[in-house]
């Protein structure tokens, strides 16, 4: 189980960021210090850059061949932008879930230890050590119960919700410091959603994680600070209860109240 | 949304706990004039600074539950409820602080003669403040009745405390000290059932949505 980390340390820090996707400016001049251990969430009405911004944290932007950024983006004190960074390596220390669970089509077990197979560089790991980081991942995101008979099961087969909570699980033995969320719950009804917020919950303190959301009541339930963005600009960042109780700028102001977006 | 119970939960006990310091404010306040014991004075005054960290505290968190989980029905109507219950309770204390003050000056002259009234009064008071904070525990319709049935004896008595008070000597000015102070201290046990009072018509809209202020 991974310790609870110290408060009041940055995880994440973008300096000046900008992102062009071709000629479209996507993200402009952005500056943010992101705690280490809290959830923050990131606003914003639809097309706004956050989930852009998100994909910045792990370089993921750079799948598509026409992407320009500038800046800096520090995770953990480390500049991801140079040259001696492993993109391997960034992506174990910062993980990602997406708004569709993405399960591979292998057991639940082999999904779980995909990660760990694929870093090791085919060295052998034992089953007993494997074992135990399976049922260790799987306890975390309050899974193990439901499925430590079936372990073999496709992995596919499991509910939305267990396989979102089977996509967390799985980064787990990677030991990541960061945790990103593309609107994890977006697929999932009612009562998987408030699961996955539980978990989410759960992991407060464990990790740094950073959701994007749309729903902006799940936004207030579960993240301890928000940004609000607009048109790639960063408006805000504070303590959520300030950006829905005492926004300061009018942008954030009108959004939180529903007037747009 | 278990989180959000629990945290309904934790605040309606910072409540109770707010109720209790100001239940022993007036009994501590009526105590020192009981008794004639000064030294229970400093315990209210020391209470007060207790009462006013908590008034704060539990208006700030109240505010928090709303602008985070934007409740509505019950629980919106049991966090409108926590602040306006945290008002009637901080001004409690502010009455037995008033209380304690008419006392030290009460406590400077020679033991009144016996006011059973005003006794029979402060009992009274008491007990409404009780039960006020009772029924809010337990949600309980019935005790809160109960409770506002009481308010119509604490006035009355308090009519016959100022009546019999004003019978005393008017050419003695220490007398009429003594006596201004025993009805500004009955005046003020008199706000405290009020505000018990009204404890219980914000338990009767907690539970049933129902707004019965102002109604008599």
């Amino acid at each position: 189980m991974t310790q609870a980390l110290p408060a009041g340390a940055l995880s994440i820090q973008a300096r000046a960021l900008s992102l062009w996707y071709g000629d479209f400016q996507a993200l402009k001049n952005v500056t943010v210090d992101i705690p280490r251990g809290l959830i923050t969430g990131l606003i914003g009405p639809s097309g706004c850059g956050k989930t852009t911004f998100l994909r910045c944290f792990n370089r993921l932007n750079e799948r598509y061949g026409n992407v320009t950024t500038t800046g800096e983006i520090q995770v953990l004190g480390k500049n991801i932008y140079d040259s001696d960074v492993s993109l391997g390596e960034l992506r174990k220390t910062v993980g990602m879930v997406f708004q569709r669970p993405n399960p591979l089509p292998v057991s639940i077990y082999e999904n779980v230890v995909f990660g760990l197979r694929v870093h090791s560089g085919g060295r052998g790991l034992q089953r007993s050590v494997l074992d135990e980081l399976v049922e260790s991942a799987l306890t975390e995101v309050l899974l193990w119960s439901d499925v430590k008979d079936n372990l073999g099961r496709k992995a596919t087969l499991l509910t939305l919700e267990q396989q979102q909570k089977l996509c967390i699980a799985r980064l787990l033995p990677l030991k990541p410091r960061v945790i990103l969320m593309d609107e994890p719950c977006s697929a999932l009804d009612a009562e998987g959603t408030a699961a996955i917020e539980r978990l989410i919950d759960r992991l407060r303190g464990k990790y740094t994680i950073v959701i994007v959301t749309h729903n902006m009541a799940q936004a207030r339930r579960t993240s301890d600070e928000c940004i609000f963005m607009f048109l790639g600009e960063l408006v805000e960042h504070g303590p959520t209860l300030d950006i829905f109780l005492r926004p300061k700028r009018k942008e954030t102001e009108m959004y939180v109240e529903g007037r747009y977006g | 949304m278990k989180k959000f119970e629990h945290e309904l939960a934790s605040l309606k006990q910072r409540v109770m706990e707010m109720g209790a310091i100001a239940e022993s404010m007036i009994t501590w306040a009526s105590d020192s004039l009981i008794k004639r014991d000064r030294a229970i004075i400093p315990q209210v005054l020391a209470s007060e600074e207790k009462l006013d960290r908590f008034q704060i505290e539990i208006d700030s968190e109240a505010i928090r539950l709303i602008t985070i989980y934007t409740p509505i029905a019950k629980d919106l109507r049991f966090l409108l409820m926590v602040v306006r219950i945290n008002t009637e309770l901080e001004r409690i204390g502010d009455q037995a602080v008033n209380n304690c003050e008419y006392v030290e000056h009460v406590l400077s002259d020679p033991p009144p003669r016996l006011l059973d009234d005003l006794s029979k009064m402060t009992d009274i008071t008491c007990e409404m403040v009780h039960g006020a904070l009772q029924a809010f525990d337990l949600e309980d319709i019935q005790k809160a009745q109960e409770v506002l049935k009481l308010d119509d004896s604490v006035d009355a008595l308090n009519a016959l405390t100022f009546s019999d008070l004003l019978a005393d000597r008017a050419d003695d000015r220490d007398i009429i000290k003594r006596s201004m102070n025993l009805i500004l201290l009955a005046r003020s046990l008199e706000r405290i059932a009020d505000h018990a009072t009204n404890i219980c018509e914000e338990v009767v809209f907690l539970v049933k949505g129902e707004d019965i202020r102002h109604q008599t």
